[in-house]
């Protein structure tokens, strides 16, 4: 009858080392799975959202000055930053909004499969947020860059950020 | 029942050792594709620095860069006037940056279609191909900064684009 039993406790002991070993084997797979999925290679670098938010900042838009020069991207911001308007009467923000968002639509596929998933840009100071436009979904892979544009002792941020 | 019970024990001790080799195997398993991926992430921040330096390198070069002229220091300008001048040339640059394709591509103001850059057409048109016929290999794309002299009412003035700059260089084996 004690053989019986010690034998019936062997066989348990067996089946149950069998079931734990089944759990670690599911564990150790799904956290191969996981990490082999989280090994592909970057849609975005972080030098692409720097080298992008320059040359924007260079791109020469059609808001023109009294000086009978057309302003970049950097010097509008600081124009739209204090409310004035180009020379032929149209305001600068509403121009540097369109350049942007022109830009930004012809820069950077955020439909289909493409591997980016969405972007964001932002641009403002301390006191007030100048421009924000997002297009895309937000995701937790992102790189991004800021670029500090200083003017008379103040300086508004340029801040994009590419989701992946 | 003494074999019975010999039996039993021999089984338990193949499935113990059959069970701790599995073990050990996965561990084994989890460890070779941890430093996998490590090897991958080097190989990838190594293929970064090597676009990066490329395009930097070509984009700062005598004969690509704005230099100070459109007032685009710090940033990667492409001259395009002096590029369709260079594109002329670009057999005497032959085995020169060390890349098999160069092409430069205005994205904004957008234009329809692809409209290759000639001597007649420019600056009306999108694309220059400065060097062609490469046999593929890696792509590298970059935003840079277009810049040429614009003429409005008899005046010039400085115009800069958006685009990309472009280079493919054979993959080594």
């Amino acid at each position: 009858m004690m053989e019986k039993i010690r034998s019936k406790l062997g066989q348990e002991e067996m089946v149950g080392f069998a079931i734990i070993m089944v759990i670690v084997f599911v564990i150790m797979l799904v956290f191969l799975g996981f990490s082999m999925s989280n090994s592909d290679k970057e849609a975005v670098e972080s030098y692409e959202s720097q080298s992008f938010v320059q040359s924007m900042l260079a791109y020469t838009t059609p808001c023109d000055d009294y000086k009978e020069t057309y302003l970049k991207t950097r010097d509008l911001i600081l124009k739209c930053d204090n409310n004035a308007t180009c020379a032929n009467g149209n305001s600068s923000c509403e121009i540097l909004v369109t350049t942007l968002r022109g830009i930004l639509m012809e820069s950077w596929n955020v439909e289909g499969n493409s591997s980016i998933k969405g972007y964001s840009l932002k641009i403002g100071g301390e006191e007030k947020e100048l421009v924000s436009l997002e297009r895309g979904n937000v995701t937790r892979n992102s790189k991004g860059y800021v670029e500090p544009v200083p003017r008379g002792g103040k300086t508004v941020y340029v801040s994009f950020v590419a989701y992946y | 029942m003494k074999s019975k019970k010999s039996q039993m024990k021999i089984q338990q001790t193949a499935f113990m050792l059959l069970a701790v080799t599995l073990f050990f195997a996965l561990v084994g398993l989890a460890f070779v594709s941890f430093q996998l991926s490590g090897v991958k992430e080097s190989a990838t921040e190594l293929q970064e620095k090597n676009a990066r330096l490329t395009i930097s390198k070509l984009a700062n070069s005598p004969e690509f860069t704005c230099g100070e002229a459109f007032g685009t220091k710090g940033v990667s300008c492409v001259d395009m006037d002096k590029v369709m001048k260079l594109k002329e040339n670009e057999a005497t640059y032959k085995g020169f940056w060390g890349v098999s394709e160069i092409s430069v591509r205005r994205i904004y103001p957008k234009t329809t279609g692809t409209v290759v850059c000639t001597p007649s057409k420019y600056p009306n048109c999108n694309v220059i191909e400065m060097r062609v016929g490469g046999r593929g290999g890696t792509f590298i794309p970059n935003y840079v900064s277009l810049c040429r002299k614009g003429v409005e009412n008899g005046e010039l003035y400085n115009k800069c684009e958006m685009g990309l700059l472009m280079v493919s260089y054979e993959d080594r084996q």
